[in-house]
């Protein structure tokens, strides 16, 4: 569900309660589209565990466009899945905080208590509960036209997100 | 997955599928990848989980928006 859209600074999608499996899914399959749109961040409690997750989901995805681009005829449909492959083989994840992770990473999977030193983004992916204080330092990088997108219940903590969001 | 949210919102009643090309409800809808003016773009939340649909139209999408843009940066 989309909370906002043009007239605000941000665009926020709630995802809705479900089971981390669920969320996982629904991430590596929504991930891909906004690569080209900038930096991503991801926070969740337990980073490695989630990073571990969605590269499974990742590969798993990738084979399939692999396959998807081998059975097509269609020039356009080739080339764009073409593209897609080769935009999903040198994607870099890090589930370390921005200071230590590697030059070139672009997307940060991150705890909630790492979230001063994030880079300038384009998508902010909450995938675990946040205080209203961490949400205000998550937002502080997040560039305008941004994507937030929230996976469990709309919290009063997250109120601060409209507030900000028409500042 | 289903959402439960109610509130008070200034959302335009609907916005474009770029998978369907049919007009869906904010509530109904998921937002996608940058059209060629770095407006967002949105489709179907029922196409997210249609992966070899989901994945193509997106992918031909994004080609279609960065030949538009590379158009208007030659013409310019």
């Amino acid at each position: 569900m989309i909370l906002h859209l043009d007239n605000g600074r941000w665009y926020i999608d709630v995802r809705g309660p479900g089971s981390s499996d669920q969320h996982s899914l629904d991430l590596s399959l929504h991930l891909p589209r906004r690569l080209t749109a900038g930096h991503v961040v991801i926070v969740a409690e337990n980073p490695r565990v989630f990073l571990s997750v969605i590269r499974k989901r990742w590969m798993r995805l990738l084979y399939d466009v692999e396959i998807q681009r081998s059975s097509t005829l269609d020039p356009l449909r080739r080339e764009s899945l073409q593209h897609e492959v080769e935009r999903m083989r040198t994607c870099t994840f890090s589930a370390k905080a921005p200071p230590d992770a590697p030059v070139g990473t672009q997307i940060f999977v991150v705890k909630p208590d790492w979230l001063t030193d994030l880079p300038e983004h384009m998508t902010l992916y909450i995938a675990t509960s946040l205080t209203t204080q961490q949400i205000v330092q998550a937002m502080k990088r997040l560039r305008r036209g941004g994507l937030i997108v929230i996976y469990g219940n709309w919290t009063a903590d997250y109120e601060i997100l409209l507030h900000q969001t028409y500042q | 997955m289903v959402m439960l949210i109610t509130r008070p919102t200034t959302l335009p009643s609907q916005v474009i599928c770029i998978i369907c090309k049919e007009p869906v409800q904010p509530d109904q809808a998921t937002s996608g990848s940058l059209d060629a003016n770095n407006q967002q773009a949105y489709a179907c939340s029922h196409h997210l989980y249609n992966r070899r649909l989901w994945v193509p139209e997106w992918a031909a999408f994004e080609i279609t928006q960065q030949r538009i843009r590379s158009k208007a940066k030659e013409s310019a």
